[in-house]
Protein backbone atom coordinates (compact mmCIF):
# COMPACT_ATOMS: atom_id res chain seq x y z
CA UNK A 1 0.00 0.00 0.00
CA UNK A 2 3.30 2.25 0.21
CA UNK A 3 3.47 2.41 -3.46
CA UNK A 4 1.19 5.02 -4.13
CA UNK A 5 2.93 7.43 -1.39
CA UNK A 6 6.38 6.30 -3.53
CA UNK A 7 4.68 7.04 -6.63
CA UNK A 8 3.89 10.73 -5.52
CA UNK A 9 7.28 10.91 -4.18
CA UNK A 10 8.69 9.52 -8.02
CA UNK A 11 6.39 11.74 -9.51
CA UNK A 12 7.56 14.94 -7.40
CA UNK A 13 11.48 14.07 -7.84
CA UNK A 14 10.52 13.85 -11.88
CA UNK A 15 9.26 17.14 -12.20
CA UNK A 16 12.21 19.06 -10.46
CA UNK A 17 14.48 17.26 -13.13
CA UNK A 18 12.26 17.46 -16.08
CA UNK A 19 12.12 21.74 -15.89
CA UNK A 20 9.04 21.25 -17.57
CA UNK A 21 9.95 18.72 -20.80
CA UNK A 22 7.66 15.81 -21.33
CA UNK A 23 8.43 12.48 -19.69
CA UNK A 24 8.62 9.65 -21.96
CA UNK A 25 10.21 6.79 -19.72
CA UNK A 26 11.42 6.96 -15.82
CA UNK A 27 14.17 4.45 -15.17
CA UNK A 28 14.04 2.89 -11.44
CA UNK A 29 16.58 1.19 -9.46
CA UNK A 30 14.15 -1.06 -6.68
CA UNK A 31 15.87 -2.55 -4.19
CA UNK A 32 14.48 -6.38 -3.21
CA UNK A 33 14.32 -5.17 0.87
CA UNK A 34 11.83 -1.60 -0.05
CA UNK A 35 9.16 -3.97 0.01
CA UNK A 36 8.33 -2.57 -3.29
CA UNK A 37 5.35 -4.58 -5.10
CA UNK A 38 6.64 -3.97 -8.82
CA UNK A 39 2.91 -4.10 -10.84
CA UNK A 40 1.31 -1.95 -7.16
CA UNK A 41 3.79 0.75 -7.74
CA UNK A 42 3.08 0.92 -11.70
CA UNK A 43 -0.25 0.81 -11.49
CA UNK A 44 -0.14 3.71 -8.43
CA UNK A 45 2.37 6.11 -10.84
CA UNK A 46 -0.27 5.91 -13.55
CA UNK A 47 -2.42 7.78 -11.15
CA UNK A 48 -0.06 9.99 -9.61
CA UNK A 49 1.25 11.00 -13.03
CA UNK A 50 -1.92 12.02 -14.21
CA UNK A 51 -1.52 15.98 -15.20
CA UNK A 52 2.12 16.17 -14.55
CA UNK A 53 5.43 16.09 -17.12
CA UNK A 54 4.90 12.05 -16.29
CA UNK A 55 1.36 11.85 -17.61
CA UNK A 56 1.71 8.43 -20.18
CA UNK A 57 5.10 7.97 -19.15
CA UNK A 58 6.86 4.41 -18.74
CA UNK A 59 8.31 3.67 -15.30
CA UNK A 60 11.09 0.99 -15.99
CA UNK A 61 11.40 -0.91 -12.74
CA UNK A 62 15.52 -2.63 -12.34
CA UNK A 63 15.41 -5.54 -9.27
CA UNK A 64 18.21 -4.86 -7.21
CA UNK A 65 19.06 -7.81 -5.07
CA UNK A 66 20.28 -7.67 -1.80
CA UNK A 67 23.57 -8.33 -0.94
CA UNK A 68 24.81 -7.91 3.03
CA UNK A 69 28.36 -8.32 4.62
CA UNK A 70 28.76 -9.24 7.92
CA UNK A 71 31.05 -7.12 10.49
CA UNK A 72 32.38 -9.93 12.20
CA UNK A 73 33.56 -12.65 9.46
CA UNK A 74 33.43 -10.32 6.54
CA UNK A 75 30.99 -12.80 4.76
CA UNK A 76 28.95 -11.75 2.20
CA UNK A 77 25.28 -13.18 1.39
CA UNK A 78 21.93 -12.59 -0.13
CA UNK A 79 19.15 -12.39 2.55
CA UNK A 80 16.43 -12.96 0.19
CA UNK A 81 13.97 -16.31 1.04
CA UNK A 82 15.35 -19.24 -0.88
CA UNK A 83 12.93 -21.13 -2.71
CA UNK A 84 10.77 -22.43 0.06
CA UNK A 85 10.79 -25.87 1.27
CA UNK A 86 9.04 -24.84 4.55
CA UNK A 87 7.03 -22.16 5.54
CA UNK A 88 10.42 -21.27 7.70
CA UNK A 89 12.47 -20.65 4.77
CA UNK A 90 9.86 -17.86 3.61
CA UNK A 91 11.95 -14.88 5.57
CA UNK A 92 14.88 -12.75 5.07
CA UNK A 93 17.68 -14.31 7.61
CA UNK A 94 19.62 -11.28 8.62
CA UNK A 95 21.67 -13.46 10.69
CA UNK A 96 25.12 -14.13 9.03
CA UNK A 97 24.75 -17.34 8.24
CA UNK A 98 28.85 -17.95 8.24
CA UNK A 99 29.32 -16.95 11.84
CA UNK A 100 25.82 -16.19 12.91
CA UNK A 101 26.39 -12.99 14.26
CA UNK A 102 23.99 -10.73 13.91
CA UNK A 103 25.60 -7.23 12.84
CA UNK A 104 25.81 -6.23 9.17
CA UNK A 105 26.23 -3.47 6.63
CA UNK A 106 24.20 -3.44 3.81
CA UNK A 107 26.12 -3.94 0.52
CA UNK A 108 22.90 -2.99 -1.62
CA UNK A 109 19.62 -4.32 -1.97
CA UNK A 110 17.86 -0.69 -0.05
CA UNK A 111 17.64 1.43 -3.19
CA UNK A 112 14.98 3.10 -4.31
CA UNK A 113 16.70 5.64 -6.84
CA UNK A 114 15.59 7.23 -10.19
CA UNK A 115 18.50 6.66 -11.88
CA UNK A 116 17.88 8.26 -15.34
CA UNK A 117 14.69 9.49 -17.33
CA UNK A 118 13.73 9.86 -20.86
CA UNK A 119 12.03 13.35 -22.33
CA UNK A 120 10.88 14.38 -25.33
CA UNK A 121 10.35 17.88 -25.88
CA UNK A 122 7.89 20.32 -24.26
CA UNK A 123 4.61 19.35 -25.96
CA UNK A 124 2.85 17.87 -23.43
CA UNK A 125 3.50 19.98 -20.31
CA UNK A 126 4.37 23.48 -19.46
CA UNK A 127 6.64 24.10 -16.11
CA UNK A 128 5.78 27.02 -14.30
CA UNK A 129 8.99 29.09 -16.12
CA UNK A 130 7.14 29.04 -19.05
CA UNK A 131 3.59 29.93 -18.01
CA UNK A 132 5.19 33.03 -16.69
CA UNK A 133 6.80 33.55 -19.67
CA UNK A 134 3.45 33.69 -21.59
CA UNK A 135 1.63 36.93 -22.56
CA UNK A 136 -0.54 38.66 -20.40
CA UNK A 137 -4.09 37.17 -20.74
CA UNK B 1 10.92 16.46 -31.60
CA UNK B 2 14.31 16.43 -29.31
CA UNK B 3 14.92 13.07 -27.49
CA UNK B 4 16.87 12.91 -24.22
CA UNK B 5 17.97 11.16 -21.56
CA UNK B 6 18.61 12.79 -18.28
CA UNK B 7 20.47 11.41 -15.27
CA UNK B 8 19.65 11.70 -12.46
CA UNK B 9 20.57 9.27 -9.64
CA UNK B 10 18.40 10.76 -6.91
CA UNK B 11 17.13 8.67 -4.25
CA UNK B 12 12.91 9.17 -4.61
CA UNK B 13 12.88 9.81 -0.82
CA UNK B 14 15.75 12.66 -0.76
CA UNK B 15 13.23 15.22 -0.66
CA UNK B 16 12.03 13.80 2.56
CA UNK B 17 15.11 13.10 4.02
CA UNK B 18 16.64 16.54 3.55
CA UNK B 19 13.82 17.99 5.70
CA UNK B 20 13.46 15.19 8.34
CA UNK B 21 17.52 16.72 8.90
CA UNK B 22 16.27 20.24 8.98
CA UNK B 23 13.58 18.49 11.41
CA UNK B 24 16.34 17.04 13.30
CA UNK B 25 18.71 20.34 13.63
CA UNK B 26 15.72 22.19 15.28
CA UNK B 27 15.12 19.54 17.83
CA UNK B 28 18.56 18.85 18.68
CA UNK B 29 18.89 22.76 18.82
CA UNK B 30 16.51 22.33 21.53
CA UNK B 31 17.62 19.68 23.25
CA UNK B 32 14.63 17.38 22.21
CA UNK B 33 15.02 14.11 21.89
CA UNK B 34 12.17 12.50 19.82
CA UNK B 35 10.47 8.82 19.43
CA UNK B 36 8.84 7.65 15.64
CA UNK B 37 6.12 5.71 17.86
CA UNK B 38 4.13 3.58 15.29
CA UNK B 39 1.85 0.35 14.60
CA UNK B 40 -1.07 -0.93 12.92
CA UNK B 41 -4.28 0.64 13.89
CA UNK B 42 -5.59 -0.03 17.27
CA UNK B 43 -2.22 -1.87 18.16
CA UNK B 44 -2.46 0.55 21.54
CA UNK B 45 -0.32 3.37 21.02
CA UNK B 46 -2.30 6.22 22.55
CA UNK B 47 -3.25 3.71 25.98
CA UNK B 48 0.68 3.04 26.16
CA UNK B 49 1.55 6.52 25.89
CA UNK B 50 -0.90 7.13 28.60
CA UNK B 51 0.96 5.09 30.69
CA UNK B 52 4.24 6.02 29.96
CA UNK B 53 4.26 10.61 29.85
CA UNK B 54 4.25 11.04 33.11
CA UNK B 55 7.75 10.67 33.92
CA UNK B 56 8.63 10.11 37.54
CA UNK B 57 12.41 11.81 36.64
CA UNK B 58 10.98 14.51 35.68
CA UNK B 59 11.54 14.02 32.16
CA UNK B 60 8.56 16.76 30.33
CA UNK B 61 6.74 14.77 27.74
CA UNK B 62 5.40 16.27 24.90
CA UNK B 63 3.17 14.38 22.12
CA UNK B 64 2.69 15.02 18.58
CA UNK B 65 0.17 13.44 16.96
CA UNK B 66 -0.72 12.19 13.95
CA UNK B 67 -3.94 11.02 12.78
CA UNK B 68 -6.30 11.30 9.09
CA UNK B 69 -9.11 12.90 11.31
CA UNK B 70 -10.02 14.02 14.71
CA UNK B 71 -8.48 14.86 17.73
CA UNK B 72 -9.61 11.69 20.24
CA UNK B 73 -5.82 10.76 20.60
CA UNK B 74 -4.65 14.33 21.16
CA UNK B 75 -7.97 14.75 23.74
CA UNK B 76 -7.02 11.49 25.78
CA UNK B 77 -3.46 12.85 25.87
CA UNK B 78 -4.28 16.15 26.86
CA UNK B 79 -6.29 15.16 30.34
CA UNK B 80 -3.22 14.17 31.70
CA UNK B 81 -1.98 17.63 31.50
CA UNK B 82 0.65 16.55 28.51
CA UNK B 83 1.53 19.11 25.58
CA UNK B 84 -0.25 17.78 23.03
CA UNK B 85 -0.18 19.07 19.40
CA UNK B 86 -2.71 17.68 16.88
CA UNK B 87 -1.84 17.58 13.07
CA UNK B 88 -4.25 15.55 10.74
CA UNK B 89 -3.14 14.55 7.24
CA UNK B 90 -6.62 14.46 5.78
CA UNK B 91 -5.47 18.00 3.65
CA UNK B 92 -3.38 15.99 1.68
CA UNK B 93 -3.94 13.52 -1.01
CA UNK B 94 -7.37 11.87 0.25
CA UNK B 95 -6.11 11.23 3.93
CA UNK B 96 -2.63 10.40 4.18
CA UNK B 97 -1.74 6.78 5.81
CA UNK B 98 1.72 8.55 7.16
CA UNK B 99 3.39 11.12 8.65
CA UNK B 100 6.39 12.56 6.52
CA UNK B 101 8.74 14.89 7.29
CA UNK B 102 7.23 17.45 5.68
CA UNK B 103 3.92 17.20 8.31
CA UNK B 104 6.12 17.21 11.12
CA UNK B 105 8.36 20.63 9.87
CA UNK B 106 5.03 22.19 9.51
CA UNK B 107 3.85 21.34 13.15
CA UNK B 108 6.94 22.11 14.11
CA UNK B 109 5.87 26.56 15.04
CA UNK B 110 3.33 24.98 17.38
CA UNK B 111 5.20 22.23 19.39
CA UNK B 112 6.74 23.21 23.05
CA UNK B 113 10.07 22.18 22.11
CA UNK B 114 11.18 24.46 25.42
CA UNK B 115 8.92 23.43 27.48
CA UNK B 116 9.57 19.63 26.54
CA UNK B 117 12.76 17.20 27.03
CA UNK B 118 11.45 14.32 24.93
CA UNK B 119 8.71 14.53 22.04
CA UNK B 120 6.95 11.51 20.71
CA UNK B 121 5.59 11.85 17.71
CA UNK B 122 2.56 9.56 17.12
CA UNK B 123 2.18 8.47 13.82
CA UNK B 124 -1.03 7.22 11.81
CA UNK B 125 -1.84 3.57 12.65
CA UNK B 126 -0.16 1.35 9.97
CA UNK B 127 2.49 -0.77 9.60
CA UNK B 128 3.57 -0.04 6.17
CA UNK B 129 4.11 2.94 4.56
CA UNK B 130 5.57 5.34 8.23
CA UNK B 131 8.49 3.19 8.56
CA UNK B 132 9.71 4.41 4.93
CA UNK B 133 9.29 8.24 6.07
CA UNK B 134 11.90 9.26 8.58
CA UNK B 135 10.48 12.30 10.30
CA UNK B 136 13.58 13.80 12.49
CA UNK B 137 13.53 11.17 14.73
CA UNK B 138 15.98 9.88 17.12
CA UNK B 139 14.61 6.61 18.10
CA UNK B 140 11.52 4.56 16.68
CA UNK B 141 9.47 2.06 18.88
CA UNK B 142 7.06 0.34 17.37
CA UNK B 143 4.03 -1.45 18.87
CA UNK B 144 2.72 -4.75 17.88
CA UNK B 145 -0.26 -6.12 19.91
CA UNK B 146 -0.62 -9.98 20.76
CA UNK B 147 -3.81 -9.56 18.75
CA UNK B 148 -2.49 -9.44 15.37
CA UNK B 149 -0.81 -12.65 15.25
CA UNK B 150 3.11 -13.96 15.63
CA UNK B 151 3.73 -13.12 11.70
CA UNK B 152 3.75 -9.82 11.69
CA UNK B 153 7.66 -9.45 11.22
CA UNK B 154 8.00 -11.69 8.54
CA UNK B 155 4.95 -9.58 6.75
CA UNK B 156 5.98 -6.26 7.71
CA UNK B 157 9.51 -6.62 7.39
CA UNK B 158 10.42 -3.14 6.86
CA UNK B 159 8.83 -1.82 9.77
CA UNK B 160 10.03 -4.36 12.32
CA UNK B 161 13.46 -3.65 10.44
CA UNK B 162 13.46 -0.01 11.09
CA UNK B 163 12.68 0.04 14.93
CA UNK B 164 15.47 0.05 18.32
CA UNK B 165 12.19 -1.45 20.62
CA UNK B 166 9.13 -3.57 20.17
CA UNK B 167 6.77 -3.01 22.66
CA UNK B 168 4.48 -6.53 22.61
CA UNK B 169 0.80 -5.30 24.10
CA UNK B 170 -2.49 -6.72 24.75
CA UNK B 171 -0.47 -9.39 26.46
CA UNK B 172 -3.15 -9.84 29.50
CA UNK B 173 -5.06 -11.15 26.41
CA UNK B 174 -2.04 -14.09 26.20
CA UNK B 175 -4.74 -16.93 27.88
CA UNK B 176 -7.58 -16.70 25.70
CA UNK B 177 -5.78 -16.74 22.27
CA UNK B 178 -3.45 -18.93 20.26
CA UNK B 179 -0.89 -16.64 20.01
CA UNK B 180 2.63 -18.66 20.10
CA UNK B 181 5.34 -15.90 22.01
CA UNK B 182 8.38 -18.15 21.21
CA UNK B 183 7.22 -18.37 17.56
CA UNK B 184 6.74 -14.18 17.57
CA UNK B 185 9.94 -13.77 18.87
CA UNK B 186 11.82 -15.93 17.05
CA UNK B 187 10.17 -14.29 13.39
CA UNK B 188 11.13 -10.80 15.28
CA UNK B 189 14.72 -12.19 15.39
CA UNK B 190 15.01 -13.20 12.06
CA UNK B 191 13.82 -9.73 11.02
CA UNK B 192 15.89 -7.05 13.50
CA UNK B 193 18.24 -9.77 15.32
CA UNK B 194 18.98 -8.35 18.63
CA UNK B 195 16.15 -5.70 18.47
CA UNK B 196 15.02 -4.85 22.08
CA UNK B 197 11.61 -5.77 23.37
CA UNK B 198 9.11 -5.41 26.12
CA UNK B 199 6.27 -6.96 26.92
CA UNK B 200 3.64 -4.60 28.40
CA UNK B 201 -0.41 -4.57 29.02
CA UNK B 202 -1.57 -1.34 28.23
CA UNK B 203 -4.85 -2.36 30.28
CA UNK B 204 -3.82 -4.11 33.30
CA UNK B 205 -0.23 -2.46 33.14
CA UNK B 206 1.83 -5.23 33.25
CA UNK B 207 5.52 -4.47 31.40
CA UNK B 208 4.73 -0.49 31.32
CA UNK B 209 7.05 0.52 34.05
CA UNK B 210 9.82 -0.88 31.97
CA UNK B 211 8.17 1.15 29.31
CA UNK B 212 7.97 4.20 31.15
CA UNK B 213 11.51 4.16 32.00
CA UNK B 214 13.33 3.30 28.67
CA UNK B 215 11.17 6.49 27.52
CA UNK B 216 12.40 8.46 30.28
CA UNK B 217 16.19 7.43 29.85
CA UNK B 218 16.07 8.53 26.34
CA UNK B 219 17.43 11.61 26.39
CA UNK B 220 20.16 10.90 29.00
CA UNK B 221 21.15 7.72 26.39
CA UNK B 222 21.37 10.21 23.55
CA UNK B 223 23.33 12.64 25.34
CA UNK B 224 25.78 9.85 26.32
CA UNK B 225 25.79 8.45 22.83
CA UNK B 226 26.81 12.17 21.56
CA UNK B 227 29.45 13.17 23.92
CA UNK B 228 30.98 9.39 22.79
Amino acid sequence: MHELSLAIAIVDLVERHASGRRVTAVNLKVGAMRQVVPRSLEFQFGFAARDSVCEGARLEQEPVAALLRCGACGHDWDPAPRAAETTSDLTFSFRCPGCGTAGFEVVRGEELEVESIEVGGNAGARSNQEERCTAPR
Amino acid sequence: MHRAKVRVAEDVLDANATIARANREDFDRENVAVVNLMSAPGAGKTSLLERAVEQPGGVRVGVLEGDVQGSLDADRLAALHTPVTQINTDPGFGGECHLDANMVRAAIPALPLAEVDLLVIENVGNLVCPAEFRVGEDARVMVSAVTEGEDKPLKYPLMFRTCELVLVNKIDLLPHLDFDLDRFLANLEAINPGVDYLLVSARSGEGTNAWREWLGALPDRLAAGARR
